[in-house]
Order: C-alpha cells, then sequence, then structure tokens
C-alpha cells in the first residue's frame, strides 16, 4: 500500500487513566496503518482496550501519548469543540444498542444526523441502500433489531463520512440478523469504498476484514491481512 | 446495622443529590413558610389578646359632643354594664424643640378599671398632680424621658406638666386619626393626664364613655345609647369595632390568609416533584429490582422500599422547615410587634402548628407511593426482557412541528410529549411560580400607583394647614400675602356619623372647593370634581351599608342630625374619605368657615412660610407633604422587605421545581444525548434543544398562568379591601415583562446544571451502556 492511500496512522499511541491510587493503561504503544476503503476488524477479548482504541480514532477522547493522523492532520490533541467537529465530518458511529433515539422516525433519526453536514448523502438514499425506505417513517419500537441497526448505519451513512466505526454492532443480535447487519456494512465497503473499522469479541467475523488487529493488553498483539476474506453469508458461528 | 435495602435508600440518595436536595426544598419552604406565618399569626393573635385581656379592654364606647361626668353613674346602673369609666379627650399640642406637636389629652381616673395602662416606666399620677404620662413611642420619637417637663397647650392654656410616666394603651396599639393616611408619633402623640387638670380647663364633665359589660355587647351599647339620647352622640362602637383592634384583626385575616395559600402552593408542587422524582427513580432500577425479586424479595418489601425515599424528603424538610419556621416566627413577631405601640410580644412554641407543618410535610409521601406501588407490581419477566418505549405522534406535536425545519428542534417538540404528566407538572411550576412572583410584585405597583397619585396627582400642595377653630377668608387673604405662597385653598374637614336604616359608620369628611392642589382620584386614576350638591362616598363603606349613588342618608354631626344625598360611590384610595364642595358641608354642619388650609409654596420657601404659620396662634398645626411622604416610606420598610421574600420564595420554587423535572429528562434521555454528541453535535447545539423545550414550558406556564395570577391577585386585594382600607390593584406592564423576564431566567438558571452535565458526560461509556 503507497502512504497516499492511508486515511488512519497511529503512531506509538498511549491511553492511560487514573483509576483512584492505579494508573490502568488502556493502550500501550499502538502503532497502525489504515488505507481508504479498508475494512478492518478489531479483535481482542474483553478489557484489551478495543473500545479505547476505537474512542480515540472516533475523537471521543485523546490519546495521553502518540500521534493520531487522519487524512494528513493530527487529530491526536484536538480540544473539545475540534474533537466534535472531527466526529461531525469525518466520522459515522455504529453502536451494539442502535441508540436510536426513541421519538424520531426511522427517516427523522438520519435527518439528524443529516443536519450535521454541508452537504449530506439523500437520506431516503441511504435508508434504500439499507433496505428500510418502506419502514422510514416508523418509530424505532415498531422496528425489529436488526432493521433498527440498519437506520443506525444509514445514520451514519448519510454524513458521508470517510471512515465508520462500529462497536460491537452485532453484539445484541442474533445471528440471522447479524449477518444481515454485517452484509450491509461490507456491500456500503465495498460499493462507496467508505473505511469501517469494526470492533468486536467475536474472531469469526474477523473472516470478512481485510485486515484483522489482534489487541492484548493493549498492545497490538498482531495485523493479519486477509487477502481473500468471506462474505458474511459464509460465516457461521 | 442497617439494612442493606436501606444503604441503598440512603446511597440513592447520594447518587441524585442534586434532586434530592431540589425537592427536599420545596417542601422545606412549604412547612417554612407554614410554620413561620401560622405561628406568627397565634403569636400576634396571642399577644393582641393577653394584652386587651390585662388591660380590661373596652367591650363598648360611645363618644359624646359633651356630657356632666355624673352620667357615667347613670350608665353603671344599665343592666349589663360591669364597669363605665368617663373620661375627656381633647385636642391639645405639646412644644418640642419650639415646635407645636398636636396631642390628644385624655384625662383618666387615679386608678383606671378600663384600658389599663402598660407602664415602661414610673406609674399612675398622684390625684389633682401636674403630671403626664406619654405614649413611649412618642416620647422616644421625641426625646421625651420621666422626669422632663413638657408644655401642653390646651384650648389657649399652657400647662407645664411633668412627665410621671411612658405607657403604652391598648387603644392605640394602631393609631388612627380621622382624616390622616398614616399617623406617626412625628405628627401626633396621644398622653393621659389627672382629671382634675383638664376639669380646670373645661368643667367637670366628659365627652367619652368606656365600659364593660357582663355579656351581649351590642345590647348593651343600645341600651346606654337610648339611656343618651339627649346627648349629641359622636360615635360608639363595640370593641370589636373599636378602630385599633378592627385594623389589627383584619392584619390578622392577611397573615391567617398567607399562612395557608403561600404553602400550598409549594406543598402541591412538591407533591408532582416527588412523584417526577421518584418514578424517574423507580424505571432507572425496574432492572435492578426485577432481579431482586426474582431472587425472592417480595412485592412489599419494593413497596416499603421504594417509600423511604420520599420519607426521608419528608422527615428533613419537615424538620428543617419547622426549626427554621420556628425561629422565623419568632424574629417576625418581634420585629412586627415592634412597628406597633404594644408593650411586648409572646412568640411561644406551637406544638400544634409543628405538628400540622410536620403533617403538611407527609403530603409528597401520597405521590411517592403511587410510584412505589407501581415499582411493586413490576412484570419480573417482562423488565427482564426489556422495556420498548412505544412512541405515537399526536395531531398536537404534528402541528408545533410545522413550525420547524430542524430535526433537533422537532425532538424537541416530541420530548415534550414524551411524558405528558411531566411536562404538565413542570408548566404547572411555572405557573405557581409566576403566580407567586406576580402577586408580590402587584403589590408593589399598588403602592407605587397610589403614591405616585397621591404625592404627583392628587396632593399637590405643599403645606397642610390645620386650624385651631374656624376661621373666615380674612385668614384665608392673609395666607395668600405670606411672600412665598402661590396658592391657598380653605377646606372644611368634619368626622361625621352616617346612618341607614339604623347602621352607623363613621367616616371623615372634607369639604372643598374645586382647586388644584389637592383632586380627589378613584382607584382607576380617574378625577371627581366636588360635587354642587351631596357627597361623594367611598365604596367599600357604602357597599357595606348598602348606600348607592343617588339616595339620602342622614349625617349625625356636632349640630345634629342632617339628611344628604349620596352624589356617587368612589373608591377612593388608601385612607377612604368622603368628599362634598365646601358649601355643601358648610351648610350641612352649620359652620361658616374652614378649619385647614392648603398652600402651595414657591421653591425655597417652605420653611420659612412654614415657621410663619406655626408662630401664629390660629394654627394647630402645618404638616408638609413631604413629612406624609416619609411616613409613608418609613412604614413600607417592612412591606418592602416581605414583598423581597415573597419573590424569593416565588423564585426558589420556580427553580427547584424545574430543575428536577430538567433533571429528570436530562438523566431519562443521557444515552440518547451522548449519542447526538457522538454523532457530532456541539453540547452547545444539544443545550440549545434543552432549552427549546424549557422555553415551550415557559410559554405555555406563562400563557396559563397570567390569567391566573391576576385572578388570585384580585381576590387577594378583594379579602385587603376594608372601610379603614383600599388599595386598587393596578398591573403595570412592567410588572407583566419582569414576571415573563424573571421565569425565563429561571428557566435559564435550572438549565444550567443540566449543560454542565452534558459537558461532563461520559459519552462512550452511556452508549455503550446495556438498555434494559
Amino acid at each position: 500500500m503507497k502512504d497516499r492511500e492511508e486515511i488512519l496512522v497511529l503512531e506509538d499511541v498511549w491511553k492511560v487513566y487514573r483509576m483512584g491510587a492505579v494508573d490502568v493503561m488502556a493502550l500501550r504503544g499502538i502503532n497502525l496503518r489504515i488505507t481508504k476503503g479498508e475494512f478492518v476488524v478489531v479483535l481482542g477479548p474483553s478489557g484489551c482496550g478495543k473500545t479505547t482504541l476505537l474512542n480515540v480514532i472516533g475523537g471521543i477522547d485523546n490519546p495521553t501519548k502518540g500521534k493520531i493522523i487522519f487524512n494528513g492532520r493530527d487529530v491526536s490533541r484536538l480540544d473539545e469543540t475540534g474533537m466534535t467537529y472531527h466526529r461531525r465530518k469525518n466520522i459515522g458511529y455504529i453502536f451494539q444498542f442502535f441508540n436510536l433515539i426513541p421519538t424520531l422516525t426511522a427517516r427523522e433519526n438520519v435527518m439528524l444526523a443529516a443536519e450535521l453536514v454541508d452537504n449530506p448523502r439523500g437520506v431516503d438514499e441511504v435508508l434504500d441502500i439499507v433496505g428500510l425506505l418502506d419502514r422510514a417513517s416508523h418509530f424505532p419500537s415498531e422496528l425489529s433489531g436488526g432493521e433498527q441497526q440498519r437506520v443506525a448505519i444509514a445514520r451514519a451513512l448519510v454524513k458521508n463520512p470517510p471512515m465508520i466505526l462500529a462497536d460491537e454492532p452485532t453484539g445484541s443480535l442474533d445471528f440471522k440478523t447479524g449477518i444481515k447487519i454485517l452484509k450491509v456494512m461490507k456491500e456500503i465497503n465495498l460499493k462507496e469504498k467508505i473505511t469501517f473499522i469494526l470492533v468486536t469479541h467475536n474472531s469469526i467475523i474477523a473472516e470478512i476484514a481485510d485486515k484483522v488487529v489482534y489487541l492484548k493488553d493493549g498492545e497490538v498483539e498482531r495485523v493479519v491481512l486477509n487477502e481473500e476474506p468471506l462474505s458474511p453469508d459464509e460465516l457461521e458461528w | 446495622m442497617i439494612s442493606l435495602l436501606n444503604l441503598k435508600v440512603i446511597r440513592d440518595i447520594k447518587a441524585k443529590k442534586g434532586m434530592f436536595v431540589a425537592v427536599t426544598f420545596i417542601v422545606f419552604l412549604g412547612v417554612m413558610l407554614f410554620s413561620s406565618f401560622y405561628m406568627s399569626y397565634l403569636n400576634l393573635k396571642a399577644t393582641y389578646e393577653t394584652y386587651y385581656e390585662e388591660s380590661n379592654f373596652e367591650d363598648v364606647s360611645i363618644t359624646l359632643t359633651e356630657a356632666p361626668s355624673n352620667i357615667v353613674r347613670e350608665i353603671k346602673k344599665i343592666d349589663g354594664v360591669v364597669e363605665a369609666e368617663g373620661r375627656l379627650k381633647v385636642k391639645a399640642s405639646v412644644e418640642i424643640e419650639r415646635s407645636d406637636i398636636r396631642l390628644y389629652l385624655i384625662t383618666l381616673p387615679e386608678k383606671p378599671e378600663i384600658n389599663k395602662l402598660y407602664f415602661v416606666e414610673g406609674e399612675y399620677y398622684p390625684k389633682n398632680s401636674k403630671s403626664i404620662l406619654i405614649l413611649k413611642k412618642f416620647a422616644d420619637y421625641h426625646g421625651i424621658s420621666v422626669g422632663d417637663f413638657v408644655k401642653v397647650k390646651v384650648n389657649e392654656d399652657v400647662l407645664n406638666l411633668r412627665v410621671t410616666g411612658l405607657v403604652y394603651s391598648p387603644e392605640f396599639i394602631w393609631i388612627v386619626e380621622e382624616g390622616e393616611y398614616f399617623t406617626t408619633p412625628r405628627t401626633l402623640g396621644i398622653a393621659f393626664v389627672p382629671e382634675q387638670t383638664l376639669r380646670e380647663i373645661y368643667g367637670d364633665r366628659i365627652n367619652e364613655i368606656k365600659i364593660i359589660t357582663s355579656g351581649d355587647d351590642e345590647e348593651v351599647l343600645s341600651k346606654c345609647l337610648n339611656r343618651l339620647k339627649n346627648y349629641n352622640i359622636l360615635n360608639f362602637y363595640t370593641g370589636e369595632n373599636q378602630p385599633s383592634k378592627k385594623l389589627l384583626q383584619l392584619d390578622l385575616d392577611g397573615f391567617r390568609q398567607l399562612a395557608i395559600l403561600f404553602p400550598s402552593f409549594f406543598l402541591l408542587i412538591s407533591i408532582f416533584a416527588v412523584y417526577v422524582l421518584q418514578t424517574r427513580l423507580v424505571r432507572e432500577q425496574m432492572g435492578n429490582m426485577a432481579v431482586m425479586m426474582a431472587l425472592g424479595i417480595s412485592r412489599r418489601e419494593v413497596l416499603y422500599h421504594y417509600i423511604k425515599h420520599p420519607l426521608a424528603i419528608a422527615i428533613v424538610g419537615g424538620i428543617a422547615g419547622n426549626i427554621t419556621g420556628y425561629m422565623i416566627a419568632v424574629l417576625l413577631t418581634k420585629e412586627y410587634t415592634a412597628i406597633l405601640n404594644l408593650p411586648y410580644h409572646i412568640a411561644e412554641f406551637h406544638s400544634d402548628v409543628i405538628i400540622m407543618g410536620f403533617v403538611a410535610s407527609f403530603t409528597p409521601v401520597i405521590s411517592g407511593f403511587i410510584a412505589a406501588r407501581n415499582a411493586s407490581k413490576l412484570e419480573i419477566a417482562r423488565v427482564m426482557r426489556g422495556i420498548v418505549e412505544v412512541k405515537k405522534e399526536s395531531f398536537i406535536e404534528k402541528y408545533l412541528e410545522k413550525f420547524s425545519s430542524s430535526t433537533l428542534i422537532k425532538f424537541s417538540i416530541r420530548n415534550l410529549f414524551r411524558n405528558r404528566k411531566r411536562t404538565a407538572y413542570s408548566i404547572f411550576s411555572v405557573v405557581a411560580s409566576l403566580m407567586l412572583i406576580m402577586v408580590s410584585m402587584v403589590f408593589v405597583d399598588a403602592v407605587d400607583f397610589s403614591m405616585d397619585l397621591m404625592f404627583n396627582k392628587a396632593l399637590n400642595y405643599d403645606l397642610d394647614v390645620r386650624l385651631s377653630g374656624y376661621e373666615s377668608q380674612d385668614f384665608l387673604k392673609e395666607i395668600k400675602s405670606i411672600k412665598g405662597v402661590i396658592e391657598a385653598y380653605p377646606v372644611l374637614s368634619s368626622f361625621v356619623i352616617i346612618e341607614k336604616e339604623g347602621e352607623m359608620r363613621a367616616v371623615s369628611l372634607f369639604g372643598m372647593e374645586n382647586q388644584n392642589l389637592y383632586r380627589v382620584y378613584d382607584g382607576s386614576g380617574n378625577i371627581h370634581l366636588m360635587p354642587p350638591k351631596g357627597i361623594l362616598f367611598p365604596k367599600a363603606m357604602a357597599k357595606n351599608l348598602s348606600i348607592v349613588k343617588g339616595e339620602k342618608v342622614y349625617l349625625l354631626t356636632e349640630r345634629g342630625k342632617k339628611s344628604i344625598e349620596i352624589y356617587d360611590v368612589v373608591e377612593i384610595i388608601l385612607s377612604p374619605s368622603a368628599f362634598t364642595s365646601l358649601e355643601e358641608l358648610q351648610r350641612t354642619i352649620g359652620v361658616d368657615g374652614f378649619n385647614q388650609v392648603m398652600i402651595s409654596i414657591e421653591d425655597g420657601e417652605e420653611e420659612r412660610v412654614k415657621n410663619i404659620l406655626e408662630d401664629d396662634e390660629r394654627v394647630l398645626r402645618v404638616d408638609t407633604i413631604e413629612g406624609y411622604r416619609e411616613d409613608i416610606m418609613q412604614l413600607m420598610g417592612f412591606f418592602y422587605v416581605f414583598i423581597f421574600f415573597s419573590l424569593l420564595f416565588g423564585a426558589s420554587l420556580g427553580f427547584a421545581s424545574i430543575f428536577n423535572t430538567t433533571t429528570v429528562n436530562l438523566l431519562e434521555r443521557s444515552r440518547e444525548i451522548a449519542t447526538l454528541r457522538m454523532i457530532g453535535y456541539t453540547t452547545k447545539e444539544i443545550s440549545i434543544t434543552l432549552a427549546v423545550e424549557n422555553m415551550i414550558i415557559g410559554l405555555m406556564g406563562v400563557i396559563l398562568g397570567l390569567p391566573l395570577a391576576y385572578g388570585m391577585a384580585r381576590l387577594y386585594f378583594m379579602s385587603f379591601e376594608s372601610e379603614l382600607y383600599y388599595l386598587p390593584l393596578i398591573i403595570y406592564p412592567r410588572t407583566y415583562i419582569a414576571t415573563i423576564i424573571l421565569v425565563f431566567v429561571i428557566l435559564v438558571i435550572s438549565l444550567l446544571p443540566g449543560i454542565r452535565y452534558i459537558k461532563r458526560m461520559e459519552i462512550d461509556r452511556i452508549t455503550k451502556e446495556f438498555v434494559s
């Protein structure tokens, strides 16, 4: 891969939390390079630092030490406002528990994100991509778990971000629905060339990734490139 | 050892200390206001009653033009009369620092049995001595001490009397002087002398009879009036209607009303506040409770557990409110009685009020119980599966959303309909807060309006000259010739009894020409000219006597019974009097002259002209308009302190209750807010959506609250209205504006902790939390 294709570079990233009298080293010198359009799966057991890694990439938290270069710009020392605008312009989020606003319809939940950027994608267009256009006027309580997660994907997509971060997106879904969601994500990744970083503890999901980052005790244990990633349809767990 | 569930109660409260403190504060304010006002009411009542009882206060009083002193012997023979004393009350003046101050001299027997004086210093004088007893406040104001000699001018005589005592009299707790707005020690004194002192000047006669009865005061009064029918009766009343006592009673009634009305607001709000808080707590902990119930905790234990939170609020609020209320009651009683002519105050610990206050503090437990009962009825399996919030859009929401194209604002509007009970409670809190704030401010408007009307429109003179007798036009010419006098108009003032169908009322009647120095305004700010025939009559008194415009009534004057027409019935502000033309009054009471002159003076000449007039023997006293204003403003001091606290309580109520709902709303939506922040919304943008919600609540509260506040102010003013006192209900636009601004400021301030919370929230943790 050439440097110009890199969307994200992490150089010696550390994150240390102070918990009472103890310093907890959540990330210990992470070095990582992610290229544009890659589907990356970060894999590791609970407490290995997966979410912390996602937080520092997504601009929710600043690293204690090290550099995070996003599209050639150092985002590791941004202030509160800077981090908010980084999230607004560059990042789409997908959560384990969907986190839709219950008082807004599917369309309105997507619109809420669309209103954040100057040139959003069409709300109906992204709902169509995730296959939910016909359910757009339903409230979250009227949608199944899988449908809610698809709305969440549409919400992430509508801002047209170069990168989408997904934290255990299938964690609260059954197997079949989980596969469907992964399929939607993978299709978007392939068609729209949007970089995905998916955090999970489910090692099976790693099969669909272009790159798998194994985390252990806050360190990158190894990075494996998948020459021939599987289609989500081929997964089983 | 504390049980784990009780420990959980403590920890729940600790975890939401801001909200618990806010709700407890509302309960505290309610109990504190109740116990302080109710105890003050009881303290003042006990003080007055004790003093009246100790002094053997009159049951009946009759004022005559004059009568021989032996008439008292006849009165004593009347069935039902236990004791009777005759006395002479005359107008005099006392010279203080070369200025004559008005003084009422009252004769007393050696040891009076009725209206006994309370001695701060000294004792009853020896019979026939050249002594004088002076009312304590008057003595204090003018620096008079026991042992001093004072020069008293009475009926052309000058008496040099030794002050032998400083006293309080139960008749003059609140000094009510006819024809005056307010009476202060600055301009009027009350003093008592031995009977012999005035007998030497006036002969053996009396003009007042004070009576103690054994039963029905009205019946005894009637018998006495019958016995005295050959004398010219000027005024009479039973003890309950004695002007000073009646004013005190009106005041006490006001205290009692406040003691019920104000706290009711707070306790009512606290019911809703506890409901909101406890419902939120229960909903938040439903998952945990379901687990605990699955493990074997009974529904009853859950019910008991969740009722402990409101119980804690009630206990803390009740104890703190009662303690503070008691302390305030002691202070309030002390300060209030200090304004009046009272020798002491009684500030007791009223255990019954404390118990009532404590019981009242438990009112929010009712709503706490509802929330606790809901918790105890939870369906374990359903809760464990997770409860999904179901949303259906209402017609109003759709309509409101048309005004906004922003999804974020839509989010705000929908949140209002999300928990309708809570939104209704928030609106109700704003309404209650607005009502308290506005009613307090309306009092300021009414006083400002009255002051403005009096001192900038109605009373345009500089000096009010009271004369010793009736004077003619020659005297007026003399006054007009004094250098510096711009205008001078004669006034004839008289204290008369109005009679209609056996009902009688004493009223000050002023006769004057139509001129610019003294104009009669009504409560709406309209001028009323002196009628060519008949009198302008105060509305409150007309209402009580069922007098209507155009009818004829009788005036009992010093010169007999005269018929006069009611030209118009007018709401006359502050101290209601009756008015007529100078000629009409002169004709009616048979006087050819006037006894008062109003003068306007050139700038800088006031003091000089005043000195000239004070040196004139025909002049009883000279009052300045500035003096009146100062007296009134001094009296208003206590009133403004009261208004300030009333405003403070109203604002506190609004803040505490809105803060409570805003915080509950925020906590309930913390996940959504964290998500909004996660996807890129700034704290400012999210704060604006919260502000929009609060502003809509504020707007609804204002729309509903303003007419309600107006209605409450009207009721309140009506309850204060009496024959002795009238304050118009005036609400300036500034009050509406200030109230609305204040309400919105409270709404913004109550948002601030929430905004702080949004800034500090751990968005990554919250978005990852399991949703039950």
